[in-house]
């Protein structure tokens, strides 16, 4: 399981790797010893696959929109701003 | 550390504190974390702050970590009230998102009194967060396998 997950955050940091054809990335998850499960999963692109074998928890996402917070378009200075 | 999830490894929690470290002193900041102090004690009881800091994002995702001893105080709501006000101060920023565990009920009240909503379903949401740099790295991966 550590395996996969730094080998997916090293793909994260490596631009040369995301664009790499499937034999190279199949290369590359072989040599960094990702088992055979993970690799299968990152080869074909299945994000909900990878992420159910991971064990990855759901996420809920909110979000703060400036129009939101501040309706009349004008950002408030930070003598205003509310503490 | 309730509703984080199990301790990572030991090799990989070190390597994502020591990226944690660079990225706060990088230069542009790459990571902005403040302490949260108590007003009365002037004790720091969390932190807070925006993880992937970009000065010209439009879209920023904040993040708080409290001690257990500072839950259920009302400090939540505090502190993404205060941070929420200065980053849109500051920043030419249009959003800020938080992303948490659906079933942390207090961070979810937290979010709501200062203003959050909802953005995403859950399956959407686990998509977006789910290792961040994974989900890039397989959408890429997607596109451009030959």
């Amino acid at each position: 399981m550590s395996t996969v997950v730094r080998f997916l955050e090293k793909m994260g940091k490596n631009a040369e790797l995301r664009q790499a054809t499937r034999p190279a990335l199949h290369s590359a998850l072989g040599a960094q010893g990702v088992e055979a499960e993970f690799q299968w999963a990152i080869l074909r692109g299945d994000v909900e696959g990878l992420a159910r074998r991971i064990g990855a928890p759901t996420i809920a996402c909110a979000e703060l929109s400036l129009a939101e917070y501040c309706p009349y378009g004008v950002r408030r200075s930070l003598s205003t701003a509310a503490v | 550390m309730r509703f984080i999830g199990a301790p990572l490894p030991e090799t990989i929690a070190g390597e994502r504190f020591r990226d944690v470290l660079r990225m706060m002193y990088a230069s542009p900041l790459a990571w902005l974390l403040l302490a949260v102090d108590e007003n009365d004690s002037g004790e720091t009881i969390g932190l807070c702050g925006v993880p992937h800091f970009d000065a010209r994002a439009p879209r920023l995702e904040i993040g708080i970590v409290l001690s257990g001893s500072a839950r259920g105080k009302g400090y939540s709501a505090q502190v993404l009230r205060g941070l929420s006000a200065r980053l849109f101060a500051l920043l030419p920023v249009d959003t800020l998102y938080l992303n948490y565990d659906p079933r942390n009920v207090p961070l979810d009240r937290a979010a709501a009194s200062a203003g959050y909503s909802k953005a995403v379903e859950i399956a959407e949401a686990r998509s977006r967060h789910f290792c961040r740099t994974a989900q890039r790295f397989l959408l890429s991966c997607g596109a451009n396998v030959h």
